[in-house]
């Protein structure tokens, strides 16, 4: 037995009896696996430490973090991949195609030092250098990622168990690819899974920077509080602005105080490549950008991508939750920094010309958290109840004396009044317009109509509440993520959407003539239900979708004439059926 | 001025044209009260409407009737075009009196075993079906959905099969509403559209969706 860099050894022999020859050496204690620190070299963070794992049985280390997750991976969906069994945060590399099919393998150090700096160039990199230094950085990215982000959690808000509350491991995949063999342009959170993925489709390679990796994993402790979700619609846009939310305090946090203390500061100093300006850290993702400054999303003016809005209305949540999610980053960067009562300004808002006072990201995170965790009881959560939850959170933690209003609560009241979603403090409701929702409607958001394309649709009845004056004007268009193109007015105020071979989804736009700031926006889904393509839509187009139905399993392999609805199903059904009902038998 | 025949005055060109709309006005029908229904007469092969005992003075109920050959089908649908100024296609009702849709499904085409969610291959019932007026045309379609052989065959039953259509396959149903003030006469009832599923569904050119011949009867307004 003797002592070693590693501890002690007891040394073990098997000998030649007859030369002497050793036949077998090794070591005879069972080691344990023992928690260690190593140093990491990581793309968008320079030199970290990474806390790791020494395996007792081989020495080698892991990216393995047992000092913040106490508990094993939940493995969902019970699979057997070994390296995942233990305790604590794991980063893996993927080497397989197909997304999540397929193995993983865990990252191992004989020296517990990691990564180089380097970027990942799928296009050489893949898969040769996976395990390479250059391979290992992204893990580096991704794990140190996902401490500070438990950090923050746990720090700050009082959650040290990460995203269950609990304590269980995650899992941190790195080198996704496509599905096609390609670089995955994207990460995510996957709840199925518990874990996070993360592709090096970007034009810097892996997506593992320190605010896409917060808001990847604040999806998924949003998956075990208020649990928003994408069958409310807008509740898709306010979860993903919940993790852009915390993404930009994380940022704060780790280079403003350096990952220690309690407290988010609001400005810092040790951003990367020095940009402490706030137009940076309000940013998302700007460190995948080529020039290293240009984000993907714009917290403070989210229309500054050319597709997301500033400012809330009836229909918002028929964008992609990516764009829908714009008002609610702009009305909490409003509440922690204020709006501009200067109209050139970005930071101003017409909804709330004379600007407000911010009250500052410590607080204004403990409010949005709290709310989060205690105020939002519907997973289906639309802009104004979120705003309810927020002003209820405000007033629990920063109450109010003698009836009036707290500062805080004032500012939430503000901050979404300047995303025209509520009153202003001691103002009035704004006119809302809005459409009727359809409960028989089979689509996620009720107030997509379904219709034959080409055929002459009446105009919805929209509400104009707060209002005396209820008339609106109407226009085509009105989403900029869908065509503003196509379709008609025709007289009797019907609308007809145009002829779209496989259908498609066309706006209407209704606009108070009282305050044009106010509008809503209805979609027609215009369905091409003539599978016979004799120009009109009528049942007898139901022979062409029922005949689809005997094209099983290539017995009848000869083209059907008739349709064009060929490989229908179910959902083609129930579209037509919509379709018919809404157009014809009303 | 001289000529081989008297010339008209203005005044009696004048009394000319009153006495012509006087005359229009003496002639204008009568408003129907009840209608009637004469049944066609169909070859073998061919579709067609009849009337249902069930009609009455002011309501029609027609039969759409498969050929008396037994023939067997799979589905049909039919687009009936009828003037909206003097008739008007109808709805069914419930027993309590609830509209319902524009044609009542007398279930050929249904095969009452598969008519569970548990046992169709999705969760569609076996027959895609609708209905609906689009202004002056009439739309109904009774479709069998098909069959996935190898479902059915792992659960031991079998799929729809086709059915001889030599009775009702489902009714139709028009109106005589006296706010229209609809004259007397003969109304025009048009098949315009006719398409029928065959037996053998294989894309071949007799496995192809068909066109039918569809006979309707003459209806006139008393």
């Amino acid at each position: 037995m003797q002592a070693t860099p590693r501890g002690l050894v007891a040394t073990e022999f098997v000998i030649d009896g007859l030369t002497g020859q050793i036949l077998k050496i090794w070591d005879g204690v069972q080691h344990a696996d023992a928690p260690a620190v190593g140093t990491g070299a990581s793309q968008y963070s320079g030199t970290v430490a990474l806390n790791t794992l020494q395996q007792g049985d081989t020495g080698l280390f892991t990216l393995s973090d047992t000092s913040r997750a106490t508990l094993p991976w939940p493995n969902p969906n019970g699979v057997e991949w070994p390296e995942w069994a233990g305790i604590g945060s794991r980063t893996v590399a993927y080497d397989l195609n197909n997304w999540m099919t397929s193995a993983t393998t865990a990252y191992t150090s004989a020296v517990n030092t990691w990564g180089n700096g380097q970027p990942f160039a799928w296009s050489t990199d893949h898969p040769a250098n996976l395990f390479e230094p250059v391979g290992q950085t992204a893990a580096v990215d991704a794990h140190f990622s996902l401490q500070c982000t438990w950090d923050y959690y746990d720090k700050v808000l009082g959650r040290p168990g990460g995203i269950d509350g609990l304590g269980s491991s995650m899992i941190s995949i790195v080198h996704v690819d496509d599905g096609m063999g390609g670089a995955l342009y994207n990460a995510g959170w996957n709840p199925s899974w518990f874990l996070m993925q993360y592709g090096d489709g970007s034009p810097m390679g892996a997506l593992t920077t320190l605010d896409v990796a917060a808001h990847e994993m604040s999806h998924g402790v949003m998956s075990y509080t208020a649990n928003l979700d994408g069958s409310g619609i807008e509740s898709a846009g306010l979860n993903e602005a919940n993790s852009d939310i915390h993404a930009t305090m994380v940022k704060h946090y780790y280079w403003g105080a350096g990952g220690q203390g309690g407290v988010v500061p609001d400005t810092t100093t040790l951003a990367p490549g020095g940009h402490n300006t706030w137009q940076y850290l309000w940013s998302m993702g700007p460190q995948l950008a080529r020039d290293g400054v240009t984000p993907m999303r714009w917290l403070y003016k989210p229309s500054k991508d050319g597709m997301s809005y500033d400012a809330w209305f009836d229909g918002v949540g028929i964008e992609d939750s990516h764009y829908s999610m714009g008002p609610a980053n702009r009305a909490f960067f409003f509440l922690s920094r204020g709006a501009s009562n200067d109209a050139s300004q970005e930071t101003h808002s017409a909804y709330l010309p004379g600007g407000m006072a911010g009250i500052g990201n410590d607080k204004a995170i403990r409010i949005w958290f709290h709310a989060m965790t205690t105020k939002v009881t519907d997973i289906e959560a639309d802009y104004h109840a979120i705003r309810a939850a927020v002003v209820a959170s405000a007033s629990e933690l920063f109450p109010g004396t003698g009836g009036a209003d707290s500062p805080e609560m004032a500012a939430a009241k503000n901050a979404f009044a300047a995303i025209n979603v509520g009153a202003p403090a001691g103002g009035t409701e704004p006119i809302q317009v809005s459409f009727p929702v359809d409960p028989a409607n089979p689509l996620n958001y009720k107030k997509i109509i379904i219709w034959p394309a080409m055929v002459s649709r009446p105009l919805p009845k929209p509400v104009v509440a707060n209002a005396t004056d209820v008339s609106v004007t109407w226009s085509l268009g009105g989403l900029s993520y869908m065509a503003p193109e196509g379709g008609r007015f025709e007289e009797g105020e019907a609308y007809v959407a145009p002829y779209v071979h496989r259908g498609g989804a066309f706006p209407v736009k209704a606009t108070s003539k009282a305050d044009p700031r106010q509008f809503a926006v209805d979609l027609v889904y215009a369905a091409q239900m003539d599978t016979d393509s004799d120009f009109d839509t009528d049942a007898c187009d139901l022979a062409a979708l029922a005949h689809d139905y005997y094209w099983v399993w290539n017995r009848y392999p000869a083209a059907n004439i008739w349709g064009n609805r060929m490989g229908c199903d179910d959902v083609s059904v129930l579209m037509f059926l919509q379709g018919f009902n809404n157009a014809f038998n009303q | 001025m001289k000529t081989i025949l008297r010339s008209l005055s203005v005044p009696a060109l004048l009394l000319l044209t009153a006495c012509s709309g006087s005359q229009s006005g003496k002639d204008s029908p009568a408003v129907a009260s009840a209608m009637t229904y004469t049944d066609p007469a169909p070859a073998a092969t061919d579709w067609k409407l009849v009337k249902d005992p069930s009609s009455t003075g002011t309501r029609l109920v027609l039969n759409l009737v498969g050929p008396a050959n037994g023939t067997k089908f799979r589905g049909i649908g039919i687009t009936l075009q009828a003037d909206p100024a003097r008739v008007k296609f109808a709805r069914f009702t419930d027993g309590a009196g609830k509209p319902l849709g524009y044609y009542k499904d007398a279930g050929v085409f249904r095969d009452t075993f598969l008519d569970t969610t548990d046992t169709t291959p999705v969760d569609m019932p076996p027959t895609l079906q609708a209905g609906g007026v689009n202004r002056d045309k009439l739309m109904v379609g009774i479709y069998q959905k098909g069959d996935d052989e190898i479902f059915y065959q792992a659960r031991g039953i079998m799929g729809p099969s086709a059915k001889t259509c030599d009775r009702t396959v489902l009714q139709i149903a028009l109106a005589l509403d006296p706010a229209l003030k609809a004259t007397a006469g003969t109304v025009p009832l048009t098949i315009l559209k006719a398409r029928a599923m065959p037996e053998h569904v294989d894309g071949t050119q007799e496995g192809q969706i068909q066109n039918v011949s569809v006979k309707v009867g003459t209806l006139t307004l008393e």
